[in-house]
């Protein structure tokens, strides 16, 4: 018997999740697959965060774990610069987070099926490793950083090493770390090519470093190498890997009756490397969308209303990934060049122009 | 066509996905707790060795 929704969300990350929220919202019979057993885990993430662009789900925020409002840049030639900011950025429970998301979705009527893989789409037919289909009239991907179900659907989304930002961290205790703050470390003789961040969480801290995968030394090795220098008497309690899209954003992320959401869209901030904002707000808008239509048995054509929202934020996507690419040249001098506007020392602002760059570069 | 296939080290994989992300032969899968490699569709180009944060792709 094949089962019949009119919205298949596959992936039950940020984006899949709030595409599964909005599309349920809207009225449409809605089902969220994710191919692991447990939303949330493994986490992948660096779980510092800035926006809340759901915020009308009126979530609990029992996920965030800490709050950071300083943030310290540790530039070449032993520059420094401090930004304090009045805008709020976050240290969240990535699991906490998903799962809170997964209720609400559960909550507005969606279905959540756990352990599913799928393994091929023809058309609306969607066909899982476990020998059943469904059928949808819209298929939203949000199989994230390996975006291999767009594969399936004609869309290219084979990144180059130099285009995928690869992670290591740890989550750690005794780290002498200011209770809220972030510090950036963007030298090329701690990290080649990418930075390396300190996330305080009140009692702990992730400590982590992100490079290029075109980089030839580990992320593992670059990382202890890190946490010698920067924390030797430091514990972990935690250790995480994961992987982001540094590359230009996918051009056809509506296709047919597929929208392609998040990471899998390569929808993440090349320069900083943050992608929960963008992943829930592609979601939000795509899963809109695709309530609508197909609660309204509007023609598929109207999908491509994701397309005229979106464009703004893929604008935004595309100077990021020119930012980047001046970024991680590897040479000390383009990264001062991309600060040299910038006094050296301590500043404090209020949002003024260094926070606005600042935050420009980290969350895009 | 390069003879040579990729190996996965299970034992240092943290399941990120990036080696997915980079593979041009569509030759790699995650799983809930597993990874897997189409031998039959590796052409053994490297990409993933190259990206691994734990080196747990070798060729």
């Amino acid at each position: 018997m094949i089962e019949m929704y009119d919205v298949v969300v596959i992936g039950g990350g940020p984006g899949g999740l709030a595409a599964g929220i909005y599309a349920a919202m809207e009225g449409a019979s809605t089902v969220i697959l994710d191919r692991k057993k447990e939303i949330g885990r493994p986490v992948r993430c660096a779980e510092g965060t800035f926006f809340e662009v759901i915020s009308d789900l009126n979530l609990s925020k029992k996920w965030v774990v800490n709050t950071m409002n300083e943030a310290i840049v540790y530039l070449p030639k032993d520059k420094k610069i401090s930004v304090k900011t009045s805008l709020e950025g976050m240290s969240i429970d990535r699991v906490v987070f998903e799962k809170e998301l997964a209720m609400k979705a559960i909550k507005y009527g969606a279905e959540l099926m756990l352990n599913k893989n799928v393994i091929r789409i023809n058309g609306g037919d969607v066909i899982l490793a476990d020998g059943s289909k469904l059928r949808a009239k819209i298929v939203i991907i949000a199989d994230g950083v390996e975006s291999k179900i767009a594969r399936y659907v004609g869309v290219r989304t084979k990144l180059r090493p130099e285009d995928l930002g690869v992670c290591a961290q740890y989550t750690m205790v005794d780290v002498d770390v200011g209770r809220h703050t972030a510090e950036f470390y963007l030298r090329n003789d701690i990290v080649p090519r990418g930075y390396a961040w300190v996330f305080s969480r009140g009692d702990e801290a992730n400590v982590g470093v992100i490079t290029l995968g075109s980089v030839r030394r580990r992320a593992i090795e670059i990382l202890k190498d890190f946490v010698e220098k920067r924390c030797p008497g430091a514990r972990a309690v935690r250790f995480t890997a994961g992987c982001v899209p540094l590359s230009l954003p996918i051009n056809r992320y509506v296709v047919k009756n597929f929208m392609l959401v998040g990471d899998a869209a390569r929808f993440s901030n090349a320069a900083g490397g943050g992608g929960i904002h963008t992943a829930l707000l592609s979601g939000k808008i795509a899963g809109e969308i695709a309530g609508k239509v197909a609660n309204r048995n509007l023609d598929m054509s109207a999908l491509e209303e994701y397309r005229t929202i979106w464009r703004k934020y893929h604008r935004r996507l595309i100077r990021n990934y020119y930012l980047k690419q001046k970024a991680t040249t590897g040479r000390d001098e383009d990264i001062i060049r991309l600060f040299r506007k910038l006094s050296p020392g301590i500043v404090l602002l209020k949002l003024g122009p260094l926070s606005r760059l600042f935050l420009k570069w980290w969350w895009g | 066509m390069a003879s040579k296939k990729v190996r996965h080290n299970a034992d240092k994989c943290m399941l990120c996905g990036g080696c997915v992300a980079v593979c041009p032969a569509n030759a790699i899968t995650l799983y809930e707790t597993v990874l897997v490699v189409d031998e039959d569709a590796c052409i053994g180009c490297g990409e993933c060795v190259r990206v691994c944060p734990m080196g747990a792709m070798e060729l």
